[in-house]
């Protein structure tokens, strides 16, 4: 028991712990999330890593979040942001960079098939007017995908090019939902429909 | 023959064969005379025989039906009809009877109503099924005896009223405290969570009592018991039978208790028998028979000198608590012994066979113990659980001893968890709506969303209707039924009894609830996204009990009080901590780097500035999108509402001026925009297969409202204007059509039909010059001449103040439609200087009125100019001096501005404008393919719609 021995930290979202630290009482005020356990009325850390707390439902939870960060692997169903690798005509490669709004530590990998590209016209989707090497994308995971990467879609409208560049390395705006465009040329995209960067 | 007779007779055969017909007849005539039985009657011989006979297969009937208990008075003097009359009824009974035997054979009879009718019967039977049973057993010992299924429900005749809701807390039905420390007071209390509860009445002394070990330090002499047959056998099933038990029960120093339970038929469970042994005596008491009346046998159960042996005491003591107000003071659990003996098996069967070689036959455990009076072998199996336990007791009671070597701790913990065994309270059990997560996580199965809820509500279904008809859950619907009917979604009636094998009673009779439950299930939104189980933090369990404990506890017994990392008052540096400060939060810091000016000579941007405004926003793609899924909530209308952007800009334009600072609101109506925008440019995908929807249906009604009144107030002109201006009209139309994207096509075409009147629309109408403005506006570009002698030569209606507020509405109405608008916003948003002008330079060209409204929107673009931030962009605009950032329409003007007027010109550059807008490849090809190619396109695809279009084509070639 390392609880007796911890000296007191001043509440503070830089708080580091190790595990058994005792964080608080659990109980009403406050839940025992991811990384804590409970034990004996009190709330523990079970690994190393900053302590912090956070509201969901009117109620305050506990939680540890490993250090480094990189603990987070896509789960069918999460939001990824990923850098486009290689278009094939049926399917693009991507290399997943970030998984909701954690920063991934290591890219995995990933593919986004044709049928999966958009939600309407599917037979005439052009995998070539929807993405381009070096795109930043957002998708969703479908599905864990076979050994090699996971498979995700961008068939909603809030998903798809976020961030591209044209041919000579222009950064493009979006000017429509199926096109981009810098001061040369237009491109087309499979534009997401999301906030501009810059508001 | 013949012949024969002539020689016997002497007379001819016609002769013989006369007088044997003559003879014939007459027998004949008698025969027939003879036929009636009335004939008969005048036998006085026949009629004692008929008598006889009807007597005694009348007496052979009566006995019949009077063996089958069917009552009739055949032999009464009635009259024939009567006693058919009897005959028929007697036989009605009968063939009912057989019928009820079928059903019940078959087990679909509905038992109310024969539980109500016929008990006696009922019971009778129920009992001979258990018997036979019974008989099979030794071939099929694995047979388990559940709930009979003709016994009446004890509950139909308990004075008090069974209270299943779980609204109130469980209330201790004891009146009076026998061998108290503390007067009887039963507190509502709450528990953290918030839930009531009454305190336990003998809270208090259970926690002051203490075995005493002094005497339990001495093995005991372990009294054998005599075999079953004979111990006397004291059946109590009345209040001076339980008096005397009592008084009885009070000379001794141990007695060992078992309990019966029924929980199929009853929500909350049912105490259906309490047997009670002493070394001397065996006693089986009905708590049925003597409910709210057993509270007398709390002066022997809290009684702390006579210890009470009970094997797996965990839910007898709540039955007990429950349904007899029976309390426990020394408690002594075998099982619980075995626990602390570390015995590998610990049932009753196990120890019954190792210390006392009885084979217990436990197929009596889920035996429907309601049964009255008890069969001879249920009542064995009964005597046999308590019968044996104090010799156990005695046994493990020395065992214990044995193991500590003489010491009494193993006893004192046997002892102590035993009390903490009794310390616990009755609570009914409670149904949230997430409970159904607990059956369907242990379920193993995967449901979608629709799935989900369908269980949901089936289980509170099940938990309301069990309540409500005093059965439990399992007997409304089983756990493995549920689980069925959720997966599968029956859609029809018949669906849900396909589920269920055999079909539950309540399920029959509450078949459309359930359908309906399903309906709106299905009806539920299947979700693509998966929605996570809940997830539980692993707890680690502190026991109460300090000597069963993995943990280290001594350090933490000042429990409430431990200084914690969390604590709002603690006080410390950081450098406190085991790693000191050298973990920080690591700030990100983005800049950008200043671009080289080794390739260009252009001119430089200040680097500090720069990075300013674009570490300020810093905006990740999921911050984005998380932006944008807000402001999707909170603005749910995107699309469609001109009128607010309007309002809302003044304070755009002034907070963007005043000052950096961008509140939330400006930020979401300036992503509004930017959206708009978008949308407009972008051609919606499956229009040309859609019905029109509001905005075009009302498009379409206004302009065929202002064109009506027009034609009202002044008689269309027919064709009388000059063919120049007539064919330029059609000409611009017609480019309109085609360069507008879908949405504007049908709205053009919509104006032909409802007019009928394509190709001979009134130039001077007002209705005419707004829409050909509007066409204008979008094909400014490439036929401004066209539309400038339009526009001469039908100046002065157009500023008519009767159609003037229609057309500023149709205006609005077309304005989502307009192209060049957003364009112009795109350039405004992409260039920092260069296109106001030139937009105001072209705007110049049309009329005052599109200079008004384009007025408007170069206050819009002014607006978006500061949000540009993208520095790079900037940059190189500033290089360029923008003479290729130009959209294409600011492009195909200025080719018509060359003077190449051409038709084929226009239409190139028609296509041109194209280029943007496009949505899918297919729209990417037809850009590239040539313009003959395409007309004949156009032509093909509006054939379908109606006969306008190509006749508009036609005239135009």
């Amino acid at each position: 028991m390392s609880a007796n021995a911890s000296p007191p930290i001043p509440s503070s979202n830089k708080n580091i712990c190790v595990p058994g630290d005792r964080l608080c009482l659990a109980g009403n005020q406050c839940h025992a999330a991811e990384g804590t356990y409970i034990f004996n009325g009190y709330i523990y850390a079970s690994r190393v890593g900053r302590v912090s707390t956070f509201q969901k439902n009117e109620q305050t939870f506990v939680k540890v979040t490993g250090l480094s960060g990189h603990s987070v692997i896509p789960e069918v169903g999460s939001l990824v942001t990923a850098r486009v690798l290689t278009i094939h005509s049926q399917m693009i490669k991507v290399a997943i960079l970030a998984v909701d709004d954690v920063t991934l530590h290591t890219a995995f990998r990933g593919m986004v098939r044709k049928v999966n590209v958009r939600e309407h016209l599917v037979d005439k989707v052009e995998m070539y007017e929807c993405f381009r090497p070096d795109d930043i994308i957002l998708a969703r995971i479908l599905s864990l995908g076979d050994a090699r990467s996971y498979e995700m879609s961008t068939s909603l409208p809030e998903l798809g090019v976020v961030t591209a560049r044209c041919e000579e390395g222009h950064l493009m705006v979006p000017v429509s939902w199926t096109s981009m465009k810098c001061h040369c040329r237009t491109e087309n995209r499979k534009v997401a429909k999301v906030v501009p960067p810059n508001t | 023959m013949a012949d024969a007779g002539k020689i016997l007779f002497g007379k001819t055969v016609d002769d013989n064969v006369k007088a044997g017909m003559a003879r014939v007849h007459g027998v004949l005539k008698l025969a027939l005379e003879l036929r009636g039985l009335h004939n008969y009657s005048d036998y006085s011989g026949v009629n004692a025989a008929i008598k006889n006979f009807n007597k005694s297969i009348l007496t052979c009937m009566q006995d019949i039906l009077q063996h089958e208990d069917v009552k009739t008075e055949l032999l009464a003097d009635v009259p024939l009809v009567d006693k058919l009359e009897m005959l028929r009824d007697a036989n009605d009974c009968l063939l009912e009877r057989i019928n009820t035997e079928i059903d019940e054979a078959a087990g679909i009879r509905r038992e109310g109503t024969m539980e109500l009718t016929i008990p006696s019967v009922t019971t009778l039977q129920a009992r001979r099924s258990i018997l036979s049973t019974e008989n099979e057993s030794p071939v099929n010992s694995s047979m388990i005896l559940m709930a009979s299924k003709n016994v009446q429900k004890p509950q139909l005749f308990f004075s008090e009223t069974i209270d299943n809701s779980a609204k109130t807390p469980f209330m201790p039905i004891i009146t009076e405290k026998p061998n108290s420390l503390k007067p009887l007071a039963i507190m509502l209390c709450a528990t953290e969570q918030g839930t009531e509860y009454y305190s336990h009445p003998y809270q208090y002394e259970l926690e002051h009592w203490t075995p005493d070990l002094k005497a339990l330090s001495v093995p005991v002499e372990p009294v054998v018991p005599p075999p079953l047959d004979e111990v006397p056998l004291v059946m109590v099933d009345t209040v001076e039978a339980l008096q005397q038990t009592v008084q009885e029960l009070k000379l001794a120093t141990h007695i060992a208790v078992d309990v019966e339970h029924h929980s199929f038929r009853s929500y909350l469970g049912l105490t259906s028998l309490l047997q009670v042994s002493t070394r001397s005596k065996d006693y089986i008491i009905d708590p049925i028979k003597l409910r709210g009346k057993l509270t007398s046998l709390n002066e022997v159960f809290t009684h702390p000198k006579i210890t009470k042996v009970l094997h797996g005491a965990d839910y007898d003591v709540l039955w007990l608590q429950r349904d007899c107000g029976l309390y426990l003071v020394n408690l002594f659990d075998t099982h619980l012994a075995c626990v602390v003996l570390e015995f590998h098996q610990r049932s009753l069967a196990y120890l019954l066979n190792v210390f006392c070689n009885v084979m217990a036959d436990k197929r009596y455990q889920r035996a429907d113990w309601r049964l009255r009076p008890l069969p001879r072998n249920f009542i064995e199996y009964a005597r046999q659980d308590t019968h044996y336990l104090l010799y156990i007791h005695d046994l493990l009671h020395n065992l214990l001893l044995e193991r500590a070597n003489g010491a009494t701790n193993l006893l004192q913990a046997v002892y102590d968890r035993s009390t903490a065994l009794c310390l616990t309270r009755y609570e009914k059990p409670v149904v949230s709506e997430d409970s159904y997560l607990q059956l369907y996580n242990r379920s193993r199965k995967t449901f979608n969303n629709q799935q989900l809820h369908a269980l949901q509500r089936l289980y509170l279904w099940r938990d309301k209707t069990a309540r409500e008809h005093d059965e439990s859950v399992d007997f409304v619907v089983p756990r493995h039924m549920l689980l069925h009917i959720a997966e599968v979604l029956p859609r029809e009636v018949q669906g849900i009894l396909a589920c269920c094998n055999p079909i539950p009673p309540l399920v029959k009779t509450e078949l459309l609830t359930l359908h309906s439950i399903l309906r709106d299930a299905r009806e539920q939104p299947a979700l693509k996204t998966l929605e996570r189980r809940l997830d539980v933090t692993p707890t680690v369990a502190a026991s109460s009990s300090s000597t069963r404990c993995l943990h280290d506890l001594s350090s933490l017994h000042d429990s409430g009080s431990l200084p914690c990392l969390l604590d709002g008052t603690a006080t410390g540096s950081l450098s406190e901590s085991l790693f000191g400060d050298r973990l920080i939060d690591e700030e990100v810091i983005v800049c950008r780097k200043p671009s080289s000016d080794l390739l260009s000579g252009h001119q430089k941007i200040e680097p500090k500035k720069i990075s300013t405004s674009c570490t300020k926003g810093f905006l990740s793609p999921y911050d984005r999108y998380r932006l944008y899924v807000d402001s999707k909530v909170k603005l749910p209308v995107f699309e469609g509402d001109d009128v607010k952007t309007s309002v809302q800009k003044p304070s755009v334009q002034k907070t963007s001026t005043s000052s950096k600072q961008v509140t939330e609101d400006d930020r979401i109506s300036r992503v509004r925009d930017h959206f708009l925008s978008l949308a407009q440019i972008t051609p919606p995908p499956a229009r040309a297969s859609r019905p029109m929807d509001a905005d075009d249906l009302r498009v379409q009604r206004l302009l065929a409202e202002v064109r009506n009144s027009v034609m009202n107030s002044k008689p269309p002109p027919l064709r009388q204007d000059s063919d120049s201006s007539s064919s330029s009209s059609s000409s611009s139309s017609s480019d309109s059509s085609d360069t507008e994207d879908e949405k504007s096509g049908d709205m053009n075409e919509a104006v032909n039909v409802t007019n009928g009147v394509a190709e001979v629309r009134p130039p001077s109408s007002s209705s005419s010059s707004s829409s050909s403005s509007s066409s204008s506006s979008n094909s400014s570009s490439r036929s401004n001449d066209a539309v400038s002698t339009l526009r001469n030569e039908s100046n002065q209606p157009s500023e008519s103040p009767k159609h003037s507020a229609e057309t500023q509405e149709i205006d609005d109405a077309l304005k989502k439609a307009s192209i060049t608008h957003l364009v112009e916003d795109y350039s405004a948003m992409s260039t920092d200087e260069g296109p106001p002008k030139k937009k105001v330079k072209l705007s110049a060209k049309s009329k005052q009125k599109s200079k008004l409204k384009f007025r408007k929107k170069e206050s819009t673009s002014a607006d978006v100019l500061p949000k540009i931030k993208d520095d790079k962009l900037a940059q190189d605009i500033k290089e360029e001096h923008n003479p290729i950032i130009d959209t294409p329409a600011v492009m195909t003007t200025k080719k018509n501005n060359q003077g190449k007027r051409s038709k084929g010109t226009k239409r190139k550059s028609s296509e041109m404008q194209i280029n943007p807008f496009n949505y899918d490849s297919e729209n990417f090809k037809m850009f590239q393919i040539s313009k003959k190619q395409k007309k004949n396109m156009v032509r093909a695809s509006t054939k379908g719609r109606g006969g306008k279009k190509p006749c508009r084509g036609a005239g135009r070639t």
